[in-house]
């Protein structure tokens, strides 16, 4: 491999709010505090955690939906955080994003071909080529070419999330946020859509950012996993090793809560608490105050991101004491 | 001995295009005490199984088209509202899938618990107030004396299904319907709601019927599971049974087409084509034109539930 194809380092966005409605004191939402990451071609990284970690809003940060903070986004070697107009324009045909909703994003009024065919006529393809390449796209996540003159009422969830990925794929991009694709669907068309995107992957020498919160579909799709709890990266590794040895405690955590299908399955240790707020993240370790193995020096020092094995870097003190 | 008996259910609705079955034919029981899953994806009719039950559907343009519902052998399709009224919280009562839109957002916590046991038991402010107290104590709500005066938007989601279970269970119900409680909820929130659940029915010695659409939280939860889909039940067995040998091919399909921690498969087996819509409903076999057993036959007439195993039915002629 010749280099990662997008790397992030000490990337961060802070939402400064007014707290409370009266007092107008100024707040920092710390919402991704320095994460740092890279992503090979090919490759697909998994992101975990739950409601408010951050993980919808660095996947925003990536392709600069929303500002960062502070930190630099490296994509194919370009630093997009420094890109004018212009030259974000240009990179964001090889950055595409696929959200969880297939009703919220798509438009109701436009037909499907207008749909996929916008990103093209916005990047200047000339008009009579846009229905050819409309159609090939629609043909390449599962629909039929008629459909272009159709609108999204007319079409199930499932389907509706194919247009949503035809759209993103209009461009032919290299890298993909996936933004909880399959989350809002049947559980019996969710399969459908996680073998239509790894079908593409394979096809089109995809690389995926893949978000979400249920860990057996990410473990399924996924090379990689990197797990975020209040605005930052605790754990990531190769897929086997963090579902077979997670080191951080929020990890073992998260996997123990997934409910077994075998019946009567273990009754395991619960994480107690929920999730503070991230205007005021805990001091020290922010899993502190949920974590069953909690010591001194986790109250008062972040712990620091450390290598445990080759690839497998983890941020605890129970493992960097080791 | 039987808690409650539902038999040959039928719930239409009203619509433009005239009348269309939401639910067809469903029946079954529960114990005092078990928990019964009811599974199933949009369409498949399981809450409005559980809403008939609760006589909670606007009517029109609902309407129970056949039936019978018994609840401690009492009838309850066609019961005043004034009854069912008087039995929703003491008998029966629910808790929603989302529980933000189930609260009131301008009356305390507080004041919605106690508005409960007002509604069914004769006790003084301060009576309410103790019983209040000790509920939300009991939901794993921490000083609880100091959140009666606490508004719903400041509670986190956990914490607000913690109030609808102490609203819920209150006034000691025989039978708790629980829809998709924790499909709202992150994933050691709603471990943590499950166990909670589990718990209140030990102590409290009801039952409880849960519905969801994740397997996982029926293998967790349940004594035996309904398996519906498009309206009908299409498989009923004990839990072990239903994940060792899952009889109806939409049931294999449902546990084949999820991807688990304890499994590694390269490629999922997903289950074609889509859900049909309640008004276009194919003929015979719901399932048939996704099923990949589906001959013919399977096509001319719906298949009756049929006996498979010890407790263990289902709809499907392809089964033997």
């Amino acid at each position: 491999m010749t280099g990662p194809l997008l790397e992030v380092r000490d990337l961060e966005k802070h939402f400064v709010i007014g707290e409370g409605w009266l007092q107008r004191q100024a707040a920092r939402l710390r919402a991704v505090d320095g994460v740092s990451f890279a992503i090979g071609a090919g490759e697909t990284l998994g992101l975990v955690g739950e409601s408010g970690c951050g993980k919808s809003t660095l996947g925003r940060l990536l392709l600069r939906l929303i500002e960062p903070s502070g930190g630099t986004i490296r994509f194919e070697g370009v630093d997009v955080t420094t890109l004018d107009r212009a030259g974000l324009r240009r990179q964001r045909r090889a950055m595409q994003i696929i959200f969880q909703d297939p009703y919220g994003a798509l438009d109701p009024r436009m037909s499907v071909g207008d749909i996929v065919g916008e990103p093209l006529a916005i990047h200047a393809v000339p008009r009579a080529e846009i229905p050819r390449r409309v159609a090939e796209t629609l043909e390449l996540v599962g629909l039929a070419r008629g459909h272009a003159g159709r609108y999204p009422h007319e079409f199930s969830g499932g389907q509706r999330q194919r247009i949503g990925i035809a759209r993103a794929l209009a461009l032919r991009p290299r890298f993909i946020v996936c933004d909880e694709p399959v989350s809002a669907l049947d559980v019996s068309v969710q399969a459908q859509i996680v073998n239509l995107l790894q079908d593409l992957q394979a096809e089109l020498r995809l690389t995926y950012l893949f978000i979400a919160h249920d860990l057996a579909v990410v473990k399924h799709i996924s090379d990689r996993v990197a797990v975020m709890y209040l605005g930052q990266i605790v754990e990531i590794a190769d897929k086997r090793t963090i579902y077979a040895r997670p080191l951080h405690p929020y990890t073992q955590a998260l996997i123990a809560a997934v409910p077994s299908t075998r019946p009567r399955g273990r009754r395991r240790e619960r994480l107690a608490g929920e999730i503070p707020s991230a205007l005021h993240p805990p001091a020290g370790c922010r899993f502190h105050t949920r974590c069953p193995y909690v010591m001194d020096v986790c109250r008062e020092q972040p712990p620091r991101m450390v290598a445990a094995t080759p690839g497998h870097e983890v941020a605890c003190h129970l493992v960097a004491g080791s | 001995m039987t808690l409650l008996e539902v038999r040959g259910l039928t719930t239409a609705f009203a619509t433009g295009s005239g009348d269309v079955s939401a639910i067809e034919e469903v029946g079954f029981t529960v114990a005092p005490g078990e928990v019964l899953g009811i599974v199933g994806e949009s369409g498949s009719g399981k809450s409005v199984t559980a809403l008939t039950i609760m006589g909670l559907l606007p009517r029109p343009p609902a309407r129970v088209a056949a039936g019978s519902v018994r609840f401690e052998g009492s009838e309850l399709i066609g019961l005043s509202e004034a009854r069912m009224r008087a039995l929703r919280g003491r008998g029966i009562a629910m808790v929603f899938q989302e529980p933000m839109t189930s609260l009131n957002p301008v009356l305390s916590i507080g004041e919605q618990v106690m508005e409960t046991v007002r509604a069914h038991e004769r006790t003084t402010r301060a009576g309410q107030r103790d019983r209040a107290i000790e509920m939300l104590g009991r939901v794993g709500i921490a000083t609880p004396e100091r959140r009666l005066d606490d508004f719903p938007h400041q509670l986190s989601g956990g914490m607000r299904q913690r109030v609808m279970l102490a609203i819920a269970l209150i006034c000691r119900p025989r039978l708790l319907i629980a829809d998709e409680p924790t499909t709202a909820l992150d994933v050691t929130i709603q471990a943590q709601i499950l166990d909670l659940l589990l718990d209140l029915r030990a102590e409290l010695g009801m039952a409880v019927i849960i519905i969801t659409h994740n397997m996982g939280v029926i293998a967790e939860t349940a004594d035996r599971v309904l398996v519906m889909y498009a309206g009908r039940i299409v498989e009923q067995a004990p839990v072990g049974a239903l994940f060792a040998y899952p009889a109806h091919p939409y049931t294999r399909g449902l546990l084949e087409c999820v991807p688990t921690l304890e499994t590694e498969l390269d490629r999922l087996v997903a289950i074609p084509g889509v859900l049909p819509d309640p008004a276009r409903r194919p003929p015979g076999c719901r399932y048939a034109p996704r099923c990949p057993l589906a001959i013919e036959a399977c096509t001319r007439a719906i298949p009756p539930l049929h006996r498979v195993g010890a407790e263990h039915d289902a709809a499907c002629i392809r089964t033997p």
